[in-house]
């Protein structure tokens, strides 16, 4: 019964799944919608499944003092690096900002005058547009779009950007459409192509000069509050609690710490590949000659110096040879022969595919028991 | 001599192969491409006749080992996409590592072309389930991802309250580095018929083409190659004044693909020369 029953669960529902492909009812509709939210469940308990699993098996290393013991410690110290980072980042984000009276008449749509007025008397500073949300019993401020153009201006006023300083017409600029720019050393200036990015905090502005030599200024803030009510029944303004992914410190960790390492580990194929192109890649046969060749050509087509520069420098008086010549046989490697062969590949993977469907569901293959 | 150059020390190479990528990548030296695949060009096409308002889904499926070819390709999409005034929807259904790269990428390229979140652009986040997933959304995305990375209801997401499900979004890119275009292809091209376009590694090419020949795929962005060719074709009609990752990275792989040919020319000749003195010897 312990085997029999898996091995008759899996054939029912997987016979099951097949008919309803081919039944266009709705209760056929609902029972795939349902089995389509279990496998979505269970795969969640997949990870917990292999936390678990993880952890037991390093700790026995660590117990056994097995070789290379003390890597498993570098395991559990990164394992609870994120959850420690996220809890001091839910934790730090914490302090109030500001307080509103209980009776602060607080609506979906624009902040009023009055709201904002005292927000800004205990120091909360806003985006000139702010947008009022509700959130259940709480209400969220979210900080808009600015978006003007200036009069027309001197030149300078753009061009003096690149000393990553702000010029005093610019911040003239601001102040005539209300607007004002934090101290120099609160704005990261950065040049984007033909545009400035001018950073403070999560308030951003970008300009853009145009050849009338207006000055088009784009600023957004990413800045969330949430108000929430304290026990006294004032409102308490928090910024907007943020965990996980979106806190600073798991932020700071993830793109400074994992993505290089991760990128390094990937990177060191590189090596690998060349030392074993070396050893290996050698024209003994028909068929490593002709592997050897069509590596050889995709790797000129795939680098511009070669297949551009190089090329037109070395062959370019042939002129009966048509342009982009590389890329042409390139092409024509992938689309015709490399396409042939990958269908007959494709196409035996999923004979052998059905055949392997065919054998589970009919009980005959049995190793995703472990048997 | 030959013998020597045949059993050349590995640790030789790993330096030659130091040196050729370190030289360009500190110098900054980029190799704008002037040809352009047709896998590419057909998907710049799909893109540029679409209307502004139509809604783009990216999906992230690659991690930070393989971004260096990935994240261009991402990086000149968006700035295709945002510059036509496209609406983009961000999210990774198969590898949460890409959360951050993807979310951060989006806010920096809406930001230069001045799209709003909520209104122009959004981004999902990362659901465990896996494919059960993508057929979900087929039917509808809020039951899949009822709110989004920000912890935002998706009926509370301007440009998501004209999007129900695949029928509403006129093109998806699956931005991958492991298998998740099959499923793309066998599930969402198969059960709904989504139009679909591919951004992969290099070593995916070649098992990509036979769906693009069938048309089962609109266009593929074939590695960093395509991240730059895709730079190009932008930036040749106005939509990016951004200088990309892309072209900076072909620059350093034409000077390793020139070293890695002449490496194996080389060791081929050696080859040759020593087989050839056997015979003779013998």
């Amino acid at each position: 019964m312990k085997r029999k029953l898996p091995i008759l669960l899996c054939s029912l529902l997987g016979f099951c799944l097949v008919l309803q492909y081919f039944v266009p009812h709705q209760e056929s509709s609902n029972f795939f919608d349902r089995l389509n939210k279990w496998i979505r469940i269970i795969s969640v308990f997949a990870f917990v499944i292999g936390l678990g699993s993880l952890v037991r098996v390093h700790l026995r290393r660590i117990a056994m003092k097995s070789e290379y013991w003390r890597y498993s410690l570098v395991v559990f110290a990164g394992l609870l690096l994120m959850p420690v980072a996220a809890v001091i980042d839910y934790a730090t984000t914490q302090d109030p900002l500001a307080n509103l009276p209980a009776d602060s008449n607080l609506s979906v749509g624009d902040l009023s005058d009055v709201l904002r007025s005292t927000l800004e008397q205990q120091g909360l500073k806003l985006a000139p547009k702010v947008r009022v949300k509700s959130k259940g019993s709480q209400w969220r401020l979210e900080e808009q779009k600015l978006r003007f153009r200036s009069r027309v201006i001197e030149p300078e006023t753009i061009s003096s950007l690149n000393n990553s300083r702000i010029s005093n017409s610019l911040r003239q600029l601001f102040t005539e459409n209300e607007h004002s720019l934090p101290d120099d050393t609160k704005v990261k200036v950065q040049k984007k192509g033909r545009q400035w990015l001018l950073e403070s905090g999560s308030v951003w502005y970008l300009l853009k000069n145009d050849d009338s030599q207006e000055v088009a200024v784009w600023g957004s803030s990413n800045a969330v509050y949430d108000i929430q009510k304290s026990d006294n029944g004032n409102w308490v303004v928090y910024p907007s609690r943020q965990f996980g992914y979106q806190g600073q410190r798991v932020q700071w960790i993830f793109l400074n710490v994992y993505v290089p390492l991760d990128a390094t580990m990937f990177s060191l194929l590189a090596f690998f590949i060349a030392s074993a192109a070396y050893r290996s890649f050698r024209a003994r046969t028909v068929d490593a000659t002709l592997l050897l060749l069509a590596g050889i050509i995709l790797m000129f087509a795939n680098a511009p110096l070669l297949s551009n520069q190089l090329w037109q420098f070395m062959f370019g008086k042939l002129t009966f040879l048509p342009d982009a010549f590389p890329t042409i046989v390139k092409d024509w490697v992938l689309q015709v022969p490399g396409m042939a062969a990958r269908r007959a590949i494709q196409m035996g993977l999923a004979l052998g595919a059905i055949s392997q469907s065919l054998r589970i569901l009919l009980g005959i293959d049995r190793s995703w028991m472990g048997e | 001599m030959l013998q020597k150059l045949l059993s050349l020390d590995r640790r030789w190479i790993f330096l030659i192969i130091a040196i050729v990528v370190l030289i360009p990548a500190i110098l900054k030296i980029s190799a704008p491409v002037s040809t352009i695949s047709n896998a590419t060009q057909q998907l710049y096409d799909t893109i540029e006749k679409f209307d502004p308002g139509q809604v783009i889904m990216i999906s992230l499926d690659y991690g930070p080992s393989s971004m260096a070819e990935l994240q261009p390709q991402l990086t000149a999409l968006l700035h295709h996409c945002f510059a036509k005034d496209l609406k983009v929807i961000g999210f990774n259904w198969l590898i949460f590592d890409s959360v951050l790269l993807g979310q951060k990428e989006f806010e920096r390229v809406a930001k230069l072309h001045q799209k709003t979140y909520g209104d122009d652009h959004c981004y999902l986040g990362y659901k465990p389930g896996g494919v059960p997933n993508l057929l979900d959304m087929g039917k509808n995305i809020a039951s899949v991802y009822p709110k989004d990375v920000h912890n935002t209801a998706l009926s509370e997401i301007t440009m998501m309250k004209s999007v129900k499900n695949y029928d509403d979004i006129a093109l998806v890119i699956d931005l991958a580095s492991v298998g998740a275009p099959p499923a793309w292809i066998n599930f969402v091209y198969g059960r709904f018929q989504q139009t679909l376009a591919l951004g992969v590694t290099g070593v995916m090419i070649s098992e990509l083409y036979p769906a693009l020949d069938a048309g089962q795929i609109v266009g593929i962005l074939p590695g960093l190659l395509g991240a730059a060719e895709y730079e190009s074709l932008i930036q040749e009609a106005g939509y990016s004044s951004e200088g990309g990752d892309g072209a900076t990275g072909m620059g350093i792989q034409s000077f390793l693909h020139l070293v890695l040919i002449l490496i194996i020319v080389l060791c081929n000749l050696a080859f040759f020369i020593d087989r050839q003195k056997r015979r003779i010897q013998t």
